[in-house]
């Protein structure tokens, strides 16, 4: 900006070793008049007293007040020398106007980069020294004040010559630094207008009320800063360490090793990184598409799909949540909630601990080893189990199609067929029902009745307790030792029956065909005939306790066979006939009835 | 984004008038561009190697004195290639001016922000170009609303490099 002086008393001066007026010197800077001057109105002014000095002046008396001219003149021991011109300059526009003292006899004057005035005078190699510099009227007082503004003055103990006028002309900076006494920009404010920013400490001293007005149009004559160079795309980065936020815009295209404190953002993709310790939160905001051995602390959330992560080992504090599905994990211990919004499609050797809730179907669970706690509940069939040990109920919907060693504590209650069950050994606790038929069945133990709505087709090597009562005919009983403790009924024919003991009372409806060895014990009482005894076979060892008694009136208890005999034994009891018409007898001659 | 050219209010030139004052603001050098008169400031550079792509102006700026309302800047560009049939010495030949606002200057005089232009008009410049940078106030500007002089601190040109 530019400093207004429009009183009497305004000046910028300098008193402390002002240059020296009498040899070489350049004094310069920017003039405007904003109105016709009607007296003398110094403009620059380097003074010893008053019949000493050197001055710029205004004249404007002659002219028809719009314009003004700029003069030059000298006073040496009170003898005043002056050199006019007679080019007018106009109010308001900016004139720079410098002031050379070129040797002890010349002052030139330049106005604009141009020699408007060249004074020539007598010597001032004796003038009485200088002993103020001022701008802005002829002295330190109130004379002569000029009614202008000025901006950028410069001063230097040198007579410089047009060229580098012209050169200090557009440049608030000085271009010559030589001699240079001083330079003041004039930048607004109180004592800043003032400052003298060459380094040499020659500020101004303001002098009355002075006020900052527009500048000329006049660059501080700095360049323009332009980088040496710029790094190409896609350069390589080197191992760096970084301390606090790193923020790159562009792509970070390889770091190695590099070790980092603070968050770290990165607007583009982040494309590989090795072994790269982080503290702090880490948030991506593209995809991550490879990584590994990395140590998190924190929280993870990409906001794109984890579309393949392989990790030698994942530890995961706090929760993790996948917008996606989850497709592959080996050997994650995870804590806390895990919730996968799609299908979990495989998992080897996972320990849970909490509930698992799944929304969609189990399709292939192998499990070397699954222990559940509390409550397992398929929605669909449960397909195959090996070696599976339950606590609690187990609710089958389905049929259970094998079942291999399995121990049950409980009831059991099909629903279905008992298709193939097959026990090396079936130990059942409680009643067994079967709506069904039961086909085959090995060597089962069972304690408690037995009841069959069918036939019994094959019994082998049943030991059975309680009453047995087969609705249907025993077609085949094939017994190495047939053991019945209680009562054997038999609706139908008891057709063969090897080597049975039978313990109580023996009751047949029908014929007993054939008997074979058989003790009995209890009275043995025949509706019918006893009959059809073997040729030669001896009714023996009939142990009668109580009668053997014909009790038919028709009947006759008859040995028919030739040589059949009814061998009595221990009878304590009587053999009679008790019909009328029967008889005891032996119908065949060599036929006998004997009672031993 | 690679930085081009910093332009500072020491390095800037000036039209014979409406010029943005050369001051200091808290003595930071500052151009103090006028809320009623466009006023324009200009730079000059050559265009450095590599020049590529997008480019873009970054000024910083701070109020003088409003809290509220908003600015408007234009940013324009002459870029001259050897040979081109522009008589330096008597015209210019500026490319249309690019627009940047802020529509709220900061709640502080005297806090700085940052309005970023796309230089979509940039006068088919090239590496090696001649290149005029022309900074002007659009206090026509329906976005310009700020009472009093906006600082401008500096302009930092920057292609896609």
């Amino acid at each position: 900006m530019a400093t207004r002086f429009d009183a009497a008393a305004d000046r910028l001066v300098r008193t402390s070793s002002p240059p020296n007026y009498n040899a070489a010197y350049t004094l310069m800077g920017w003039v405007l008049v904003p109105a016709n001057p009607t007296d003398y109105s110094a403009v620059f002014c380097l003074l010893a007293d008053f019949d000493n000095n050197d001055v710029i002046w205004l004249d404007g008396g002659f002219t028809s007040n719009t314009q003004f001219r700029i003069q030059v003149y000298t006073t040496i021991g009170a003898s005043f020398s002056e050199t006019t011109t007679t080019t007018n300059r106009d109010l308001n526009t900016w004139y720079h106007v410098a002031i050379v003292r070129t040797s002890v006899t010349q002052l030139l004057l330049y106005v604009n980069g141009a020699l408007q005035s060249t004074h020539t005078h007598g010597t001032v190699a004796s003038r009485t020294a200088i002993a103020s510099m001022s701008v802005g009227g002829f002295d330190t007082g109130t004379t002569d004040p000029a009614n202008i503004r000025v901006a950028y003055l410069k001063c230097w103990t040198a007579a410089l010559s047009i060229d580098q006028i012209v050169a200090e002309q557009y440049a608030i900076r000085p271009v010559e630094l030589g001699s240079l006494y001083a330079y003041w920009p004039t930048f607004p404010g109180a004592s800043i207008r003032a400052e003298d920013r060459s380094g040499n400490g020659r500020p101004w001293t303001e002098n009355g009320t002075l006020t900052d007005e527009q500048e000329p149009p006049i660059s501080f004559g700095a360049r323009a800063w332009v980088p040496p160079f710029t790094a190409a795309a896609g350069g390589t980065q080197y191992a760096q360490d970084v301390s606090g936020g790193l923020t790159t815009a562009g792509v970070l295209a390889r770091l190695t090793a590099a070790g980092k404190a603070g968050g770290l953002t990165t607007a583009g993709a982040l494309l590989r990184q090795t072994a790269a310790l982080k503290a702090g939160a880490v948030t991506p905001a593209g995809a991550i598409t490879k990584q590994t051995q990395t140590a998190k602390a924190g929280g993870l959330t990409p906001a794109g799909a984890l579309s393949a992560i392989k990790t030698a080992l994942v530890v995961l504090t706090g929760a993790l949540t996948s917008a996606g599905a989850l497709l592959r994990q080996i050997s994650a211990p995870k804590t806390g909630a895990m919730t996968p919004s799609g299908a979990l499609t495989r998992q080897t050797e996972k320990a849970f601990s909490g509930a698992l809730t799944l929304a969609g179907a189990l399709a292939g669970i192998k499990t070397a080893l699954v222990s559940l706690v509390g409550t397992l509940t398929s929605a669909g069939a449960l397909l195959r189990q090996t070696q599976t040990t339950r606590s609690g109920s187990l609710g089958l919907t389905g049929a259970l199609t094998k079942e291999t060693q399995t121990a049950r504590a409980g009831g059991l209650t099909p629903t279905g067929a008992l298709s193939a069950i097959r026990a090396a050994l079936l130990s059942l606790a409680g009643s067994v029902s079967f709506s069904g038929g039961i086909t085959k069945q090995t060597q089962p133990v069972k304690s408690g009745a037995v009841t069959l709505a069918g036939a019994l087709v094959k019994l082998i090597n049943t030991a059975r307790a309680g009453a047995v009562a087969p609705a249907g005919t025993l077609s085949s009983i094939r017994a190495v030792l047939l053991s019945l403790a209680g009562t054997l009924s038999s609706s139908g024919v008891l057709v063969r029956r090897v080597g049975k003991d039978v313990a109580g009372s023996v009751s047949s409806a029908g014929a007993l065909t054939r008997l074979i060895n058989r003790a009995l014990s209890g009275v043995v009482s025949l509706a019918g005939s006893l009959s059809a005894l073997i040729p030669g076979q001896v009714v023996v060892a009939v142990t009668a306790i109580g009668s053997l008694v014909e009790r038919s009136p028709l009947g006759a208890l008859v040995l028919r066979n030739p040589l059949a005999r009814l061998l009595a034994r221990q009878l304590r009891g009587s053999v009679a006939d008790a019909s009328p018409k029967s008889s005891l007898t032996a119908d065949d001659p060599r036929g006998r009835v004997e009672v031993l | 984004m690679a930085t081009r050219a910093v332009l500072t209010p020491m390095s800037a030139e000036f039209p014979a008038s409406n010029y943005p004052q050369l001051t200091l603001s808290n003595r930071r050098p500052v151009l103090a561009f006028d809320a009623s008169t466009s006023e324009t400031a200009y730079w000059t550079v050559i265009i450095p190697q590599g020049w590529t792509g997008a480019l873009t102006a970054l000024i910083s700026y701070a109020t003088a004195s409003a809290t509220s309302g908003g600015v408007a800047f234009d940013v324009a560009f002459e870029a001259l290639t050897s040979g081109d049939a522009t008589d330096t010495d008597a015209a210019t030949s500026f490319d249309s001016v690019n627009t940047g606002t802020d529509a709220a200057v900061p709640a502080t005089a005297g806090y700085m922000e940052q309005i970023s232009i796309t230089l979509t008009n940039n006068d088919s410049s090239a590496a090696a170009d001649l290149l005029r940078i022309s900074l002007a106030r659009n206090v026509g500007h329906a976005t310009d609303t700020a009472t009093g002089d906006v600082y401008v601190f500096a302009v930092e040109i920057r292609d896609a490099a």
